[in-house]
């Protein structure tokens, strides 16, 4: 344990991770360990959509935690990461969010790039009219941009830091893999719009919310109420083998609309739950499943920012970009396909007001997020309890309110930041 | 003395701005055509690079009512803050008769229960407008938002 971390050493009294100490969404020193460990760690970390960047110098901005990266095709069909920053004296280099560069020029002093990062020309590097210009060691090999490896699965393009982070295929899993050739390689995807949202709580907190199906039919009560979610669903968990990456899902069955009427009983007394509400239009629910495989809602959460989302008949990227200790940004991208028919798209501009910072089951995870960062702040030394679903092992699940697919993420994340080890006695 | 259509329009925004910053949501569709209307809220940055997903999409009288009701029944879970609307830059043409082509810059506020205020909203309206006897309706509102990284949620709408 290095000097850094000494003093940011949050206690962790349970084994199984049904514990978290809450210092680790609130305490700085420990948000920037994160950044070295986490995301320049060894990690896949989610970097762009290959159809966005289809041609020879188009590029997008992204962040890998709270570093900037520019991401960019070159002539032969490689795709490049960098950071964007000019490695004379640190200026950013694009300035837009995407774009279409041939080289990386900082606005500064001109100091010129290729896309991969190296550094090709800089201005009087030799001085004029013999004065001036960079000592003779000065050498343009020992001053390119920071850059990240890279790797793609699936139109999906991921990059990391470190040497030791293991392949691509190994480092998702058999269950990514899976949910990957579903939602995104059957077909093939293209962008029809990109949704923010600013969320005031830790990027961990999201990683919890995606990996709780406990709080979906109780947070959300639109999809409560008009089907889309349901405790009487069936539906479960499967983690990968380090417990990080989780898919969930629900099921449509035909014994759902009974499940609901039985489910008034279990909300009595809330005045929560209303199975009379009717909608107005609801043209937006009486889409047809396109995949038609009965999945009515998966989730695939991968370590430690991603999220591949289908919501009934949206298709989205959910990216985290860490903004401090208490503050994150969901990046989305909402995916069509190739060949869509008018009446897809026109479906698809429906259900985007299911999904998103305006979302009927979505908009609440930001504001539930925003309550607990503000719950928690204050209570030092003190820890959540994670229990729900049965406490000890990880294992897959075919029930939904259960919290162990967040004790995985938990799991990862304690190992790799080089914490002390958790008690070996549950509290 | 006729009120001008540039003061019609005036008019209209900030009656539709008080409807939504008094909560009084049930108002809110009767600023609509209704038989043919459409709501979209879109960001800026979608909306230059002709995407076409929205924030928030109500293409019909019905589905602007559900956004509505969804906030009075509660079905939601939003955050209580007070917001007030800030409508300027208005401009108005009629199109043909009984048309108004027009466009307005939008600044919403958000106070907390605290009374702390931030800027929640920058942005504008595109809309067309049908003259109805002595009431303007909404036929269409296109609502560009500049602040499209949206701050904690799009519970209520622009
Ligand atoms: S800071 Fe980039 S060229 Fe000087
Ligand atoms: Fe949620």
């Amino acid at each position: 344990m290095n000097t850094q971390a000494h003093g940011a050493q949050p206690v962790w009294p349970a084994a199984d991770f049904s514990r978290v100490p809450y210092e680790v969404f609130t305490d700085p020193r420990i948000y920037r360990l994160e950044m070295e460990r986490l995301f320049r760690g060894p990690v896949w970390n989610y970097l762009a959509m290959e159809c966005e960047i289809p041609q020879w110098g188009d590029y997008v901005t992204n962040w890998v935690g709270d570093t900037q990266v520019i991401v960019s095709r070159s002539r032969d069909g490689s795709i490049h990461a960098v950071e964007n920053s000019c490695a004379h004296r640190g200026a950013r280099l694009a300035d837009k969010v995407r774009g279409n560069a041939r080289r990386h020029v900082c606005p500064y002093h001109l100091w010129t790039y290729s896309l991969s990062g190296d550094l090709a020309s800089v201005p009087f590097e030799k001085g004029h009219k013999g004065k001036g210009g960079m000592p003779p060691c000065f050498d343009k090999k020992d001053h390119g941009l920071r850059k990240l490896r890279i790797a793609t699965h699936g139109g999906l393009v991921f990059g990391t830091y470190s040497d030791d982070t293991e392949p691509l295929p190994a480092y998702l899993g058999p269950h990514s893999l899976t949910q990957i050739d579903r939602l995104l390689m059957q077909r093939t995807p293209k962008v029809i719009g990109y949704l923010r949202q600013k969320i005031a709580g830790n990027w961990k907190l999201y990683n919890e919310n995606v990996r709780d199906p406990y709080h979906a039919s109780l947070l959300h009560l639109f999809q409560v109420s008009f089907g889309i979610q349901t405790p009487a669903m069936k539906g479960g968990i499967k983690l990968d083998k380090d417990g990080k990456n989780t898919w969930n899902h629900s099921i449509l069955s035909d014994d759902d609309a009974q499940g609901l009427r039985d489910l008034d009983r279990d909300y009595a007394g809330s005045g929560k739950l209303m199975p009379d509400l009717q909608m107005h239009d609801p043209a937006m629910l009486e889409v047809p499943l396109d995949l038609q495989d009965g999945y009515k809602t998966t989730l695939l959460s991968m370590f430690p920012s991603l999220v591949v989302a289908q919501v009934d008949n949206t298709y989205a990227i959910r990216h985290l970009r860490p903004k401090g200790p208490d503050a994150v940004e969901l990046h989305i991208t909402y995916l069509g396909f190739e060949g869509d028919t008018d009446e897809d798209l026109h479906n698809r501009l429906l259900q985007v007001n299911l999904i998103g910072p305006a979302g009927y089951i979505s908009m609440e995870d930001g504001e539930a997020l925003r309550l607990v960062q503000l719950g928690l702040k204050t209570r030092h030394g003190e820890h959540s309890v994670l229990e729900m679903g049965g406490t000890g092992e990880l294992h897959d699940t075919d029930y939904l309110s259960q919290e162990i697919s967040i004790r995985g993420f938990w799991t990862h994340y304690h190992q790799l930041m080089g914490f002390e080890p958790a008690a070996t006695e549950k509290v | 003395m006729v009120p001008s259509l540039q003061a019609r329009v005036e008019r209209f925004n900030y009656d539709y701005a008080d409807a939504l910053d008094q909560r009084r949501y049930a108002e809110w569709p009767d600023f609509f055509t209704a038989d043919a209307c459409d709501y979209r809220v879109v960001s800026r940055e979608n909306h230059d690079a002709g995407l076409p997903a929205p924030l928030m999409g109500c293409y019909s009288h019905g589905m602007v009512k559900d956004r509505v009701t969804m906030l009075i029944k509660g079905t939601l879970t939003y955050r209580d803050v007070n917001f007030r609307h800030y409508i300027t830059n208005v401009r108005a043409d009629e199109t043909d008769a009984g048309a108004i082509s027009a466009s307005a810059n939008f600044l919403v506020m958000q106070s907390d229960l605290e009374g702390n205020a931030s800027v929640y909203m920058v942005g504008r309206y595109e809309d067309q407008m049908a003259i109805a006897g002595d009431r303007l309706r909404l036929r269409r509102r296109l609502v560009i938002v500049d602040s499209f990284s949206i701050d904690n949620m799009l519970a209520v709408p622009l």
